[in-house]
């Protein structure tokens, strides 16, 4: 019907106008190869391909741009187009069906060859190979590219003779495995000698009997022989196609022919299959690395997410804490106000009772004047003779008068009673101690413990690390004691420049040279995140700078000189037995001082003034001392800030600092520091009330404390032990009496200190670890007194000992690293040890914490075997509880353990579970408390444990670096310390123990001292 | 000479004359297809180097059951290669096997260009110069190649 309309068309066009004729032509045309497209098509169900592609030659063939491989459809196409022309010109409709018929028989006589070609063809470039090879081919193989190959020569050449050149006829094998044509071989012959050398190794063989005939045929050779290998037009290509295998280099991943091209991924040479391979493996990759990028992304959105978060919650939460330090101070206004009034109540009502007992005293000492004088005049007019008087009213008046004269003599009014009276205000003893407090009162606590760790993990996300790594925060769980045990010499010689922003003790170094760099930057986050905390334009005050330690060693004794002095000048007027009302308000209960209002306020001098502004410049010197310890980690810029430092010191005596705003952020106990570090002028606001730490290395002997202190540190101890266990007792706590211990390996030094214990005799020992000895020291100075062990795995040596304890003489030890536990005499005589390492019963695998109970038992925290074990006084094996766990009663690494003497329980510091676990004497598990976390009453890796004489549980929390106090039952008492190198702070602390006085002794391990509290 | 020329001779000369080997040109005569004009190129890093020798080679009867006949046409200053230009080559004498071939005659008297034999030689007093004086001898074979064998 087409096919009709279009004729129509065409016949029309031809009509009217011979012009339109072309592009009839043309749609005619393609109209009838559409047609011969389709049923081609419909014959080999290629619809697509092959009516596009049969369309496309004839429009190319039309346009007679004639491709080689297009030659004889294109001629068809013109012959078509001839055809058309003579049909249309002659305008026959019946002829135009029959030609039009004719042409589609015609075309479909082609199409198939058509079709073929269009589809099979080779693209150009293939011809091009092709045509290529055949060229190689026709070369010959000297001028060939050496890794061409014609396959097809070399089977020629194995099938010819090399005697005639010729293919073999009747190959005969000989015994060397040569085969030749039985013609070539019988010339080459010796008939003579029946001999026949062999044409190509020259191996002589001996002829037959019958004749070389008799040779071996070559019966492969034959088989080869007959194959009919004669080229034609159709199996040329074939063999083409393989000769161009033959000689395709190798896929080096697969080892099979192909074409090859380098691999991007792997840099070979591969085949498109193995380089797809490698693609999609890469793609594969790439989705996963993106995947994980992704959901690493979300880390850092969080953290900003929870930063803004943060912001809000610190906004608020800085709000309701301003909110409770108006409360708070407005109550003790209150309180004030109500002293005040109190006082002013007081003083009325005295001035009332005193005026009216006075005025009385005087109207009656007027009456009496009255009186007298009356008399005195009646008396001179009696005289005087102006009134008549009788002789009995003289001599009346004669006694009275007597009686007068010896009243007046004797009339000698206590004056200083009487007229003298005053009323006076006085402090008391502790007048000083107002403003003291008051300026010391209070303090703001940022309950985050390790306070540079908070900046820590946005400082990872800023920093590009590989993703395989995980977060240092993971890293933290991860790291081990044991790695710790071995870094230790590394780390302790970076202490001092890391110190300053280590979160917890647990937190251990990465590797520490690929970790400097980071270090690097934390330290600088770190320290722009102090500056920022505080005022961001003031430089970091300095007076903690460089000399402290010197002056740290002054100190006690410049105190002593300034602290009279000042109490003097401010309580100017010193009256012996002034008039004092006390009055007992209720006490305000955070001041335990009684407190007296001066009648006379002290007159305020500067110096006060400066003293406060001084102090309170210098409570921020717990800041400035950890900026101060970062800095020194930064030796380029310490000079700059020494250079600064050095000037503000100098203005420091006159300077008024000015008051800028700043808040006080101390962690609790930090404000011992102020002691440590504070100007003198400090002192007299804080040796009244606080106890001086005598911050003594056993070397300086100079420093002695002062006996007055020392009375006064004295009455505290007593003061602290018979004070009920009330919070703020504990918190008292939380001041050190003595430090002592400093980095070294000499006689009062250490390096590590871990276990430690009291030693009858008011000795303490401690296991300094990495120095592999027992030190023992005086439990009140903290003088050294001996040490024993040393490095080694013989008898009476210690390798890394960690646990410590004493009882009937003996000290028991744990030699961690020789998995041994070792028993000395307090004088270190080696006595025996026991263990070895394994998991058997009685073997141990680091041991840690050991403990003595009354009837002598050992008790050992064997820490990688994740038991405790029991052993008798002997050190046999008795019993073992505890598995690797964190259920009740398994336990995971446990570090130290404790025994009851009262209940016999036994405590062990869980450590890996962050809780205490209680068991009973046969291991019965009884109960556990604790958790990971920083509050009160939760551990980050918990390790020392001491139980006092009143059954509390004191435990060193070492990743939150404080002690923390539970009742028998594992209630949260109170904690004190905080992270830092300051007296009464704590760098990962490790073990705990309590003298008979009841004093606490911390192994203060990172800072390498002890403490007592 | 009587007879066809067998089969092997042509498809050599057919193959020396399509594929030839470097350094050498072989080339039947007109009028005798058994003799064969041979130009052999002196081996790089031999005393020979720089010259081309031309040798005469002659296919006999028999062959290839029997050696061809090859000659120096060149005058040469080797010891194993005497005033007349024979060669003394096991493989052109007893050693020969009709596996071999003009080609690999060719070949193994170009290798004996590289590495003359002062110990089986042909020329004595050659030899002898060779052996007592290795220098000198190299020294007049060079000399020789530039007087005799400059194409």
């Amino acid at each position: 019907m087409l096919l009709i309309s279009i004729q129509r068309f065409i016949i029309i066009a031809d009509i009217q106008k011979l012009t339109k004729f072309v592009q009839g032509k043309w749609l005619l045309l393609l109209l009838s190869l559409n047609y011969v497209a389709g049923y081609a098509a419909t014959r080999y169900k290629q619809k697509y391909i092959c009516s596009t592609d049969t369309c496309d030659l004839y429009s190319i063939a039309f346009s007679d741009v004639k491709p080689k491989s297009f030659v004889k459809e294109s001629t068809v196409c013109i012959h078509i187009a001839t055809e058309l022309d003579y049909f249309v010109l002659s305008g026959c409709v019946l002829e135009l069906m029959i030609l039009s018929i004719a042409i589609l028989l015609f075309l479909l006589t082609f199409n198939n060859k058509i079709i073929h070609t269009a589809m099979n063809n080779p693209p150009q470039n293939e011809a091009e190979a092709r045509e290529k090879m055949r060229e190689l081919m026709s070369r010959p193989p000297a001028s060939r590219p050496a890794d061409f190959v014609n396959p097809l020569e070399k089977i020629e050449q194995l099938l010819t003779c090399p005697i005639c050149l010729d293919r073999y006829k009747q190959p005969k094998l000989l015994p060397c495995q040569h085969t030749f044509c039985y013609p070539c071989l019988e010339s080459c012959a010796d008939t003579l000698h029946r001999t026949l050398k062999c044409p190509e190794c020259r191996a002589e063989h001996k002829v037959p009997y019958d004749g070389v005939k008799a040779f071996q045929s070559n019966y492969t050779l034959t088989g080869f022989l007959e194959i009919h290998l004669q080229a034609t037009p159709e199996s040329a290509a074939e063999i083409e196609e393989y000769i161009h295998r033959y000689n395709l280099e190798r896929c080096k991943i697969c080892d099979e022919k192909a074409d090859c091209e380098p691999c991007a991924h792997c840099d070979r040479k591969a085949c498109k299959e193995c380089r797809q391979t490698h693609m999609d493996m890469l793609k594969r990759d790439m989705s996963r690395l993106l995947n994980q990028v992704k959901r690493l992304a979300n880390r850092i959105t969080e953290a900003s997410d929870n930063l803004s978060k943060g912001i809000d919650l610190m906004t608020m939460n800085c709000e309701t804490t301003k909110c409770e330090v108006k409360e708070y101070f407005h109550r003790y206004q209150r309180e004030l106000k109500k002293r005040e009034d109190n006082f002013l109540a007081e003083i009325d009502a005295f001035q009332a009772t005193e005026s009216r007992l006075m005025s009385n005293l005087r109207d009656v000492l007027e009456i009496e004047s009255s009186n007298m004088s009356e008399a005195v005049s009646r008396l001179d007019a009696a005289i005087k003779g102006e009134c008549a008087i009788e002789d009995a009213e003289l001599v009346r008046m004669k006694n009275t008068f007597t009686e007068g004269l010896e009243y007046l003599r004797n009339f000698q009014p206590d004056a200083d009673e009487l007229f003298n009276r005053k009323l006076r205000f006085s402090a008391g003893d502790d007048a000083a101690k107002l403003p003291a407090a008051i300026t010391t009162s209070g303090e703001l606590c940022v309950l985050v413990p390790q306070f540079s760790g908070r900046y820590l993990p946005l400082e990872q996300s800023y920093l590009p690390r590989p993703f395989r790594l995980p977060l240092e925060s993971d890293n933290y769980r991860v790291k081990s004691e044991d790695r710790q045990n071995l870094q230790q010499q590394r780390e302790s010689e970076r202490t001092s420049s890391r110190h300053s922003h280590r979160p917890t003790s647990a937190v251990m170094e990465t590797s520490a040279d690929e970790s400097s760099l980071r270090y690097r930057r934390r330290q600088q986050l770190e320290e722009e995140a102090w500056n920022r905390l505080r005022n961001p334009a003031s430089q970091p005050p300095t007076s903690t700078s460089p000399w402290a330690a010197s002056r740290n060693s002054e100190r006690p004794t410049s105190l002593i000189v300034e602290a009279p002095a000042t109490s003097t000048s401010t309580s100017p007027t010193p009256i012996p037995a002034p008039v004092t009302l006390k009055s007992r308000p209720p006490l305000p209960p955070q001041q335990q001082t009684s407190v007296e209002k001066p009648v006379d306020l002290p007159p305020a001098p500067i110096s006060e003034v400066k003293k406060f502004l001084r102090q309170q410049s210098s409570n921020d010197d717990s800041l400035n001392e950890k900026v101060e310890t970062i800095r020194r980690a930064h030796q380029q810029r310490q000079a700059a800030s020494r250079a600064v430092s050095s000037d503000e010191s100098e203005g420091e005596d006159f300077q008024v600092s000015p008051n800028r705003g700043r808040i006080r952020i101390v962690c609790r106990a930090a404000s011992m520091t102020r002691e440590d570090i504070g100007p003198p002028v400090n002192q007299i606001s804080t040796n009244m009330d606080h106890v001086t730490i005598p911050v003594t290395h056993f070397t300086d002997s100079s420093t002695t404390t002062d006996d007055e202190k020392e009375k006064l540190a004295v009455q505290a101890r007593q003061r602290g032990r018979s004070a009920s266990r009330e919070a703020g007792e504990w918190r008292a706590r939380g001041r050190p009496r003595a430090v002592f211990g400093r980095k070294g390996a000499k006689d009062g030094e250490m390096n590590w200190p871990r276990g430690i214990c009291a030693v009858a005799g008011g000795l303490v020992a401690t296991c300094d670890s990495s120095n592999h000895r027992v030190c023992i020291f005086d439990s009140k100075d903290g003088k050294f007194v001996r040490q024993f062990g040393g490095y080694g795995s013989g008898v009476g040596e210690l390798d890394s000992a960690a646990g410590l304890a004493s009882a009937k003489l003996r000290l028991v030890v744990s030699d961690r690293y020789n998995h041994r536990i070792c028993v000395f005499g307090l004088e270190g005589d080696h006595l025996f040890s026991f263990g070895g390492h394994g998991h058997a019963n009685g073997k141990f695998n680091n041991p840690w914490g050991v403990a003595i109970d009354e009837l002598g038992s050992i008790y050992v925290a064997d820490k990688d075997n994740h038991r405790v074990q029991v052993f008798d006084k002997n050190g046999q094996f008795i019993a073992k509880f505890g598995s690797i766990g964190h259920l009740p009663g398994q336990l995971n690494s446990p570090l130290f353990i404790a025994v009851s003497k009262v209940t016999h329980q036994i405590y062990v510091s869980d450590s890996s579970n962050h809780r205490i676990s209680v068991f009973d004497a046969q291991g019965h598990h009884l109960f556990s408390f604790g958790e990971e976390g920083f509050h009160g009453g939760q551990f980050k890796f918990p390790r020392g444990i001491a139980i006092d004489s009143q059954e509390n549980v004191i435990c060193a929390d070492s990743g939150n670096n404080r002690i923390q106090i539970f009742d028998a039952q594992g209630q949260f008492i109170s904690s004190f310390g905080t992270w830092g190198g300051g007296a009464g702070q704590l760098k990962g602390v490790e073990d705990v123990c309590v003298t008979p006085d009841g004093s606490i002794v911390v192994t203060d391990r990172e800072n390498h001292r002890i403490q007592i509290f | 000479m009587a007879g066809a020329l067998p089969r092997r001779i042509i498809k050599e000369t057919q193959r020396l004359l399509a594929d030839p080997v470097p350094g050498i040109s072989a080339n039947p005569d007109e009028s005798n297809a058994r003799y064969f004009h041979v130009m052999i190129a002196g081996p790089d890093e031999s005393p020979f180097a720089g010259g081309v020798f031309k040798l005469e080679l002659f296919l006999p009867e028999e062959y290839p059951m029997a050696a061809p006949k090859v000659r120096f046409m060149t005058k040469i200053y080797h010891p194993n290669i005497d005033k007349l230009g024979r060669i003394c080559l096991d493989i052109l004498k007893d050693k020969w096997s009709p596996a071999l071939q003009i080609r690999t005659v060719l070949l193994s008297i170009q290798a004996l260009l590289s590495a003359p034999n002062p110990e089986d030689p042909l020329a004595t007093d050659v030899a002898e110069q060779w052996k007592t004086n290795e220098a000198e001898a190299i020294k007049t074979a060079k000399q020789w190649t530039l007087a005799y064998a400059q194409a």
